[in-house]
């Protein structure tokens, strides 16, 4: 087993909109290794980029509160840390990228400067030796001619591009931890290879984690070691990545599965899951899942399953796994 | 809609707008019957000088003027020509202003053109220089003011319809309705225009305390309305003279009359503002992702 | 020989470019360019490509949204672009639309219940409680309680929402309907509801589909046969089986192997496809994708492959063939 480098703990974040509040994140343990990379699935508002802005210290961005748990990185815990010294590990030790690399970049600034900066902000360069790592790391992302790049404006780039700049300002510092929040979902398909290729390069070379956060499972089934299905801000299902997909244990990842369409006989039933995610206004009581699980008994309209070990480091929060 | 209304109740500064603005127009509408004395009243012909320039007292909220008149009456009456003019102006400019915004935003093309091009023209007249050559060139009274106004604002009613329209025909429900086999009209008015009337509106609230103004600048000047029917502006202008004798209420109560109003407007507009807003009523919208 | 119910003959659409044209050459993004394909009854034709390549465009084209620079589209034996506005009109009680976007494609102040009945409205096909009962009759179609009648779109889910814009669709009884990323918005669980829903639909009522997306997954499970379009153009054209058993063109060899398979370990033999697509302003001259194709050789700069059978329909447009 490698050295533990994240820990988090009964993370909680909630939302507060008009008075109601939105428990986006409700209950969410996991454990990062040096050098793992860990995917993060699920659908929309299952609070997973909630989960990785909580844990990267950027929710009091947005209406919401981490109101529980705990986050431990290299056994430090981050959410007691000041500001300033947060403000420190992000973008060094520990950084992120986003969906959209165009508002994730600012448009009045070129793409030299905003990475230079990373540089001079971390490791207090001078703005022009700043520049000259700014075109060394553009050109560890795959940017060709970096040296007139950096003198472009994020607009004038193709989203794969921008996505590589992203990405170069995200990994500047040689991050212990880099965390992707759907990094190529707006992508198209080839570019999306490229930057997943691009991305196991990287962490090969650098020897950091990685936490992969994606909807989509084909993404996750070639680039992650293990996988944390997350449903209705609770974690459902751990499992290392072969596991996951030859033998789900969780209806719901089952359904996930089920519900990609292009792998069975074409013009067959998908099947998939009945119904729709709950609004995080509104969750079910007991099993978040039981109302659109064919297998929902009694007892999951009135017990939330905890999150046990049914097999080889695999977790499972499931009733029909409980019984034994 | 229970929901926006809520909210709207919620909200002090519209709801202190609307209040303004309910009560300054029932009491226009009502006029008759608050008043003890005809505003045209002229009380030192049956009651000599002792009413004239009577300070506010009891029988005379507001004090007199110098040939008797209740203030109190002149002030009610007169806020029946500033919401006369207000309405009546701002829904010519709104029937032009749609109108023509709509047509040019929606066809585009050369339609568009020449509206514009015309809308220019009239954003590039000396907006008051305009209003006053009218009114000093015809025969002053009602009817000129409220069109004149009315003619004046259509254009900047146009660009913002104009601009509107722009951004919702792009929208795809409006591509789906042509989709569907909808005329241009039925399209227009089914789906383009519920759909930007929120800032329309907004704005021509916004705009009633502008043109109020207006309207007592031209009374105060004399180009507007003509006594004896009561305006605030031209109250203001009469009881100027007045100020230094020390009867301040001539001028003071329909000052405040058109401060009370202005205000009204203003703030009702704003409150529509908030309340109109569809991003604040997005049940999924504003969650996005994850 | 009979005909198909829809064929496109060599169409293209080019747009012009803001900011150019004064004082300086216009610059025309052809989006589609050269475009020729058959559609029968009852048929679902996928079409996919990746962003720009102008598989949208075809679809507003076909609908009359738009206009052809030039080109044919025959339709039950009419072309379209020769239609004035009222036969356009007319038409689409024919062939319909589903967006990607469902809560952008519905009129946020209607309520589902008149969105649905707009076009029985406006094709004259029913009106007072002979429309009403067959908006429910609709609804009921896309599986939705009659209740929903009376939801405005903010108040219904996404998969809700796209029901509704489905059942709009098929409110004219369509023989085709172009389906423009109908499910890409969509979760997993839910895009497969509406992708069987799509299925069902086209079993009992029998139109026909033009399905637009850039998931080779969903195209594969829905298609009967599949298009694919790089910057255009149409390079692979033929059954479905064909297309993604056989793939015959380096690009659609590239695409495929770039999608993410969901068995972990089975390494695919990779043709890693680099750089990105280029400007449709000025596309490379000859083959489109030469400059970024492992196979390259010196014909693809100079000349432009026509699409060319294979064998056994497989259409195909590459010199390697």
């Amino acid at each position: 087993m490698g050295e533990r480098i994240l820990a988090v703990r009964g993370l909680k974040t909630h939302y507060y909109i008009g008075g109601r509040v939105i428990k986006a994140v409700d209950g969410l343990d996991f454990d990062l290794e040096r050098g793992e990379t860990l995917g993060i699935v699920g659908e929309s508002g299952c609070g997973k980029s909630t989960a990785a802005l909580s844990v990267m210290g950027l929710i009091s961005l947005r209406a919401g509160r981490v109101v529980g748990g705990q986050v431990l990185f290299k056994g430090k815990s981050l959410l007691a840390l000041p500001g300033e010294e947060m403000r420190r590990i992000r973008g060094s030790e520990m950084s992120m990228i986003f969906q959209e690399p165009m508002t994730s970049l600012n448009p009045v600034l070129t793409i030299g400067r905003q990475v230079s900066e990373v540089f001079m902000v971390h490791k207090g360069m001078s703005r022009r030796e700043a520049l000259d790592e700014a075109v060394k790391i553009l050109s560890q992302v795959g940017i060709p001619a970096p040296g007139q790049m950096i003198r472009e404006y994020p607009h004038r780039l193709s989203g794969g591009m921008r996505q590589r700049a992203m990405i170069a300002m995200a990994i500047a510092c040689g991050p212990d931890v880099l965390i992707a929040d759907e990094p190529t979902s707006e992508l198209d398909v080839t570019v999306q290879d490229q930057v997943l290729r691009l991305l196991r390069e990287l962490k090969e070379r650098i020897g950091m984690a990685m936490v992969l956060i994606t909807h989509d499972l084909g993404v996750v089934a070639e680039t992650v070691q293990n996988v944390l299905v997350m449903y209705a801000g609770r974690a459902v299902e751990y499992s290392d990545v072969s596991g996951l997909f030859n033998e789900p244990m969780h209806p719901y990842t089952k359904g996930l599965i089920a519900s990609v369409p292009g792998l069975g006989k074409a013009g067959e039933k998908l099947g998939g899951i009945k119904g729709e995610p709950p609004s995080p206004l509104d969750l079910p009581g007991g099993c978040r899942f039981h109302p659109r699980c064919e297998h929902a008994r009694e007892i999951c309209r009135i017990h939330e399953p905890e999150l046990v070990r049914v097999g080889d480091g695999r977790l499972c929060a499931c009733h029909l796994y409980n019984d034994w | 809609m229970e929901n926006a209304w809520s909210r709207f109740l919620k909200n002090k500064p519209a709801m202190a707008g609307l209040f303004l603005v309910t009560v300054i127009a029932l009491a226009a509408v009502f006029a008759p019957y608050i008043t003890r004395y005809q505003p045209t009243e002229q009380l030192i012909w049956t009651e000599g000088s002792k009413v004239q320039l009577v300070p506010p007292c009891s029988r005379f909220w507001f004090g007199t003027d110098i040939y008797g008149r209740d203030m109190f009456s002149r002030v009610v009456y007169g806020a029946r020509a500033s919401l006369l003019i207000g309405t009546a102006s701002t829904a010519i400019s709104l029937l032009i202003g749609i109108t023509l915004g709509a047509l040019a935003g929606y066809y585009g093309g050369v339609v568009d053109d020449i509206i514009s091009w015309l809308a220019n023209v009239f954003f590039a007249f000396p907006f008051i220089l305009f209003v006053l050559a009218l009114v000093a060139y015809l025969p002053p009274g009602l009817p000129l003011m409220y069109a004149a106004i009315g003619i004046v604002n259509w254009a900047g009613v146009a660009r913002l319809v104009r601009g509107q329209v722009l951004s919702v025909r792009e929208k795809e429900y409006v591509e789906a309705a042509e989709a569907l086999g909808g005329s241009g009209a039925r399209i227009i008015i089914r789906h383009i225009l519920p759909n930007i009337m929120a800032p329309v509106l907004v704005q021509a609230t916004l705009g009633m305390g502008g043109i109020i103004m207006l309207e007592s600048s031209l009374s105060f000047l004399g180009f507007g309305i003509q006594p004896p029917t009561p305006s605030w502006g031209y109250e203001i202008a009469q009881g100027r003279q007045y100020l230094l004798t020390g009867a301040w209420w001539w001028s003071a109560f329909p000052g405040m009359a058109i401060m009370a109003l202005v205000m009204g407007f203003n703030l009702l507009g704003d409150g529509l503002r908030d309340l109109l807003d569809p991003r604040n009523d997005d049940a999924y919208g504003w969650w996005g992702r994850g | 020989m009979q005909r198909s119910m829809l064929e496109i003959k060599n169409l293209k659409k080019y747009f012009p470019v803001k900011g150019s044209g004064f004082l300086r050459p216009r610059a025309l993004v052809k989006a589609v360019d050269g475009v020729s394909f058959t559609l029968d009854k009852g048929e679902t034709l996928g079409l996919v490509g990746e962003s720009g390549c102008g598989k949208s465009t075809v679809g507003r084209l076909i609908l009359g949204l738009i206009r052809p620079t030039e080109g044919e589209i025959y339709f039950q034996g009419r072309n379209i672009p020769g239609m004035d506005r009222e036969e356009i009109r007319r038409m689409r009680r024919d062939i319909q639309l589903v967006f990607q976007d469902p809560y952008g494609s519905l009129d946020p102040r209607m309520k589902a219940g008149d969105i649905v009945g707009e076009a029985l409205e406006i094709h004259r096909i029913a009106k007072g409680k002979d429309k009403e009962k067959r908006v429910e009759e609709l609804l009921e179609l896309v599986g939705l309680k009659p209740q929903y009648k009376a939801r405005y779109p903010h108040q219904l889910s996404g998969g809700q929402r796209q029901r509704i814009a489905i059942a709009r669709a098929l409110a004219v009884g369509p023989r085709l309907i172009v389906c423009d990323e109908p499910v890409s918005s969509l979760d997993v669980s839910v895009q497969a509801q509406v992708i069987d829903l799509m299925q069902e639909l086209q079993q009992r009522l029998g139109q026909a589909y033009l399905f637009i997306s850039h998931d080779l997954g969903v195209i594969r499970h829905i298609s009967d046969r599949v298009a694919v379009m790089y910057l255009g153009r149409i390079v692979e054209l033929a059954r479905r089986d064909q297309v993604f058993d056989r793939p015959a063109h380096p690009y659609t060899r590239a695409m495929l192997a770039a999608v993410p398979v969901l068995s972990p370990h089975l390494k695919k033999e990779r043709v890693p496809l680099e750089g990105e697509v280029p400007n449709a302003i000025n596309p490379p001259g000859g083959c489109r994708f030469h400059t970024r194709c492992v196979h390259a050789l010196p014909v693809c700069s100079e000349v432009e492959p026509a699409l060319s059978d294979l064998g056994g329909g497989h259409l195909c447009a590459c010199h390697l063939f």
